[in-house]
């Protein structure tokens, strides 16, 4: 039986005349990366800070490790890890005086130095917060949300403004925080971040939770299991390619598209391009990603 | 204890940040002794009797320290530390807002003792001032001047957006009160209609007169009106800085 961490039920947060969060309702289980993706302002980082305690919701039910976060704040906080988005800390701070100083605050907490090992950071230890790169601050917030020693992290837009390389190195740290048992939220408005870490994700648009599966269920679930795209010297095989059963064939120019369930339209597609002696560049097969279940559910593409 | 430890780290990680910042330290320490100096030797014409002067000299750029930490330094913190969130990331942890805020208070109070003290040192050795009054009343009129004056100005924060916005308030709010409540100039050389009109509205020269006269050893229930109405600033700040504070 797998535990659950976190319940949300209807949740609605409204500023004003402005719904921030329009009645979500999701369970994290205990020890797996759940994913909280969507654009910029739908309303993922007000559903996260509500768990957190950090605002009041203005209706719904939440229990986050069986407490309320507004009256159990106090003690919920003690066992939960936080990592805001674009949260930041005084430029003169060290990075061990600022593990020291948030140890200090909770009753129960992990000593600096392993910490500071854990995310690479050892030999930064004594650098000011100001002179750190931004992948390097990066890693001391999650230092900063692993120093009590949580049940349940959040992090939120973690890997924003960073470059590819620290980017993935961030994905490997919240890997390795759900295999130290811990169970972690991870807000992001990269699909791909979340196909790759997440065991399941919830996509959020205006407010509300449009789908919410396993990455593979949720790709699996539109259509078009199949992507097969290239250019061709010569259009007239077009007609030809049009009268393949079961897909979709958009053409611009000289390149084509084809979306597809099914695996043999490759092996067809192939065979109609070498028949007629055609000429091909750039022919590539590819799986639709997250990022296409968004644009399928929502008819919009996601923005950066 | 739990908030014993955390306001002890917190005040600690405090000062040594405050240490990380010349700028501060030159605000607090070296620019009041600067300006003591200064008058001393500039402003106040040779004939007239210094170790006199220097009685009304001394307390009242005392109160020049109270005003630059709780006009500037305080709101510019807490301005800053909300703009990257940290005051945020604070309250997401196991910690009362009233251990947070009062821990940042109480660090900058500590700075603020410092550089009272290193000008009161200043003023005894080199021009003999003296401390007329008991000291424990003087220590209590300066508890009392700098609670109120920082509660006072803790509406700066809840206007300010930016760092540069409370620092741009901080600016329009200081260099007036400096001049028109009897910190540069003694309130009995400034026009009539300033004294009658503008000074006795400005939180800053109750702080003075009360520094002032507990300095020179007038006992403290002859300044009643003073306490009195710094006490009343003190409610009146912490009122409106429980209702329009901002987390974020």
């Amino acid at each position: 039986m797998v535990k659950t961490v976190i319940v949300v039920r209807d949740l609605i947060k409204r500023y004003g005349d402005l719904v921030a969060v329009d009645g979500v309702s999701f369970e994290v289980y205990e020890n797996e990366i759940f994913g909280i993706v969507g654009p910029n302002g739908a309303g993922k980082t007000t559903t996260v800070e509500c768990l957190e305690g950090l605002r009041i919701p203005s209706g719904g039910f939440i229990r986050v490790l069986d407490l309320e976060p507004k009256a159990d704040g106090y003690k919920l906080r003690q066992l939960i890890g936080i990592q805001l988005q674009e949260g930041k800390f005084p430029d003169r701070i060290k990075a061990r005086e600022a593990l020291e100083l948030f140890a200090a605050l909770y009753s129960r907490s992990l000593p600096a130095g392993p910490l500071l090992e854990k995310v690479g950071l050892l030999d930064k230890a004594d650098g000011y917060f100001d002179n750190l790169s931004g992948g390097q601050k990066q890693r001391l917030s999650i230092a900063l949300a692993l120093v009590n020693d949580p049940q349940v992290v959040f992090f939120d837009e973690l890997t924003t403004g960073l470059d590819p390389q620290a980017r993935r190195a961030m994905w490997g740290m919240v890997s390795s925080t759900r295999e130290a048992g811990k169970t972690v939220i991870l807000v992001t408005h990269f699909m791909e971040e979340a196909e790759r870490l997440c065991d399941r994700v919830a996509i959020v648009d205006r407010g509300r939770i449009v789908a919410l599966d396993t990455p593979a269920n949720l790709i699996r679930s539109i259509d078009g299991g199949l992507r097969i795209s290239f250019s061709v010297d010569d259009s007239s095989v077009v007609a030809q390619l049009e009268n393949i059963d079961r897909c979709r064939l958009a053409v611009s120019n000289r390149d084509i598209a084809i979306q597809c369930a099914d695996g043999r339209v490759v092996g067809e597609v192939i065979r109609i391009l070498g028949d007629n002696d055609c000429n091909f560049h750039d022919f590539t097969v590819s799986k639709p990603t997250l990022e296409d279940v968004f644009l399928s559910i929502t008819g919009k593409e996601m923005r950066e | 204890m739990m908030i014993f430890r955390q306001s002890v780290k917190l005040i600690s990680t405090e000062l040594k940040l405050f240490r990380r910042e010349p700028e501060a330290l030159f605000f607090t320490f070296i620019l009041p002794v600067f300006f003591l100096f200064l008058t001393m030797e500039v402003f106040i014409p040779g004939e007239a009797p210094k170790a006199i002067v220097i009685n009304y000299v001394a307390p009242s750029l005392m109160v020049l320290i109270i005003a630059g930490t709780t006009i500037y330094s305080v709101p510019q913190t807490i301005v800053h530390y909300r703009k990257i969130k940290f005051l945020k990331r604070l309250k997401g942890s196991p910690v009362t807002p009233v251990t947070i805020l009062g821990s940042l208070a109480l660090s900058d109070f500590i700075v603020t003792v410092l550089g009272i003290a290193l000008l009161a040192v200043t003023a005894v050795l080199v021009y003999d001032a003296s401390l007329a009054g008991s000291l424990l009343s003087f220590l209590a009129g300066f508890v009392l001047a700098f609670l109120s004056l920082a509660a006072i100005f803790l509406f700066i924060p809840a206007v300010a957006r930016s760092p540069r916005a409370a620092s741009a308030i901080g600016m329009f709010i200081y260099f007036p009160v400096m001049f028109f409540s009897g910190v540069f100039i003694p309130l009995d050389m400034l026009p009539d209609w300033i004294v009658r009109y503008i000074s006795p509205y400005l939180p800053v020269t109750h702080a003075v007169e009360l520094m002032q006269g507990l300095w020179q050893g007038i006992p403290l229930l002859d300044l009643t009106r003073e306490v009195l109405i710094l006490l009343g600033i003190l409610c009146l700040g912490l009122v409106i800085a429980a209702r329009t504070f901002r987390w974020e």
